[in-house]
């Protein structure tokens, strides 16, 4: 005589309907009848999922879905009773759109998300044509104001004359040997009205080159060069020159009679 | 023996289509297989079941996606209209990963921006011209003192 107890009589009842330790499953617990080992709502209802099968019932009803399934390849069945139970808890949430509503609210998730994208992808292509303006721009300011690499350029200066500048920027050894230059004799004066108007020279005729320390950079940069300003400077720096000369040259004698007592011996 | 023809349903069926035919208004005789599908996926008994438990507005929609999930059914017999849910959840995952590839482009090129806009905003408040300084070695400016005392660098005036 089996003992009554309450944990005793509902194992039972499960031992009773499935002939075994193993309890029903959804389908034959709902349906109330015995559930064999063969039963084909057992592996995707267990004992657990009992308002998964509800709704699957509701929806579809046990008949349908197992004619539905007898029609499918066996690897098929699982995939196909995964969407079943899926759709029958859509409808449940759901009871009038189901499934349906869920494909609308994505598609209109899918229209927003596109929208949003579409914006974005607007707000790259502006900011890549501003900084493409502004590296031509820039660019542009460039050319105008200095030479190409290894190429010359001509650059006119407030006087109207036009001079030759070579790839580093500085006067060509032609352009320093022309006869332009010499007459000229102003210093290179690049107006940069481009650049908030200010320019790179503001020497004037009338002032001293000496003080222009980026002139005597921008001139002096060979050997030759220092011999061609001489040349252009004739007056000044050739008595400097002598002075300098004669300075060095200055008779022993001389230096004898100034200090007998140091130099005779 | 006049009366109404019988719906779809009731054709089906093979039953006497009554006055207050639940199905009568969705499924009109013009049109058998609409019924035949949904009939074949839930089963009249159970869609009439649902029909009874909505409010009379509301039957039309049901019916409308009944008709739609019974038909993606009958096209795909393993996933139905879930097939098309999981299609548009994968569209979306791949939406959102460019949306997300996109705001971030968008996040580097406002950072370079303000980075550039730095030694401009500085020249504006005073100090020395960074950015002019560097291209032009040669500019007579008063408060650049350091110009004087460079040798012209080929480097510095194509920055």
């Amino acid at each position: 005589m089996i003992a009554l107890l309450p944990q005793t009589s509902s194992l039972m009842f499960n031992m009773t309907v499935k002939g075994g330790t193993s309890q029903a499953c959804a389908s034959c617990k709902y349906q109330r009848r015995r559930c064999h080992d063969d039963c084909a709502m057992a592996p995707y209802f267990p004992p657990d999922r009992l308002k998964q099968f509800l709704n699957v019932h509701r929806l579809f009803g046990v008949s349908n879905v197992q004619k539905h399934l007898q029609r499918l390849h066996e690897s098929q069945k699982s995939e196909a009773m995964k969407a079943i139970i899926y759709q029958a808890n859509a409808r449940e949430r759901d009871p009038v759109y189901g499934c349906l509503g869920v494909i609308v609210r994505l598609q209109r998730e899918i229209e927003y998300t596109q929208r949003e994208l579409n914006l974005v992808k607007c707000q790259i292509l502006f900011y890549q044509q501003q900084s493409d303006f502004q590296a031509r721009k820039e660019h542009h300011q460039r050319q105008q104001m200095t030479s190409f690499i290894g190429e010359s350029c001509y650059q006119a200066t407030e006087y109207g004359d036009v001079i030759e500048l070579n790839s580093n920027g500085h006067m060509t050894q032609e352009y320093l040997n022309s006869s332009s230059f010499q007459q000229s004799m102003i210093p290179c004066e690049i107006d940069l009205k481009d650049f908030n108007s200010q320019s790179f020279y503001q020497a004037t005729p009338d002032q001293d080159y000496e003080d222009i320390k980026p002139f005597d950079q921008f001139f002096f940069d060979a050997k030759d060069d220092i011999n061609d300003y001489k040349d252009a400077y004739e007056s000044s720096a050739e008595s400097s020159f002598k002075e300098v000369q004669s300075a060095d040259h200055v008779p022993e004698e001389e230096l004898k009679s100034l200090q007998p007592s140091i130099l005779a011996k | 023996m006049g009366g109404n023809p019988p719906c779809a349903s009731c054709k089906l069926l093979r039953r006497r289509c009554a006055e207050g035919c639940i199905f009568a208004p969705f499924f009109p005789a013009d049109d058998p297989v609409k019924f035949a599908n949904v009939h074949k996926v839930f089963g009249a008994s159970n869609v009439s079941k649902m029909l009874q438990d909505l409010p009379v507005q509301q039957r039309a929609d049901a019916v409308t996606s009944l008709v739609y999930e019974a038909n993606a059914r009958v096209r795909d017999p393993v996933y139905g209209c879930v097939g098309a849910i999981s299609f548009l959840q994968q569209q979306i995952a791949q939406l959102q990963m460019q949306l997300a590839v996109a705001q971030a482009e968008i996040l580097c090129i406002q950072m370079q921006q303000e980075s550039i806009s730095l030694p401009l905003i500085l020249e504006d408040m005073g100090s020395k011209p960074l950015v002019h300084a560097e291209l032009f070695p040669f500019a007579n400016y008063g408060s650049t003192s350091h110009a004087y005392g460079e040798a012209p660098k080929r480097e510095s005036m194509w920055a």
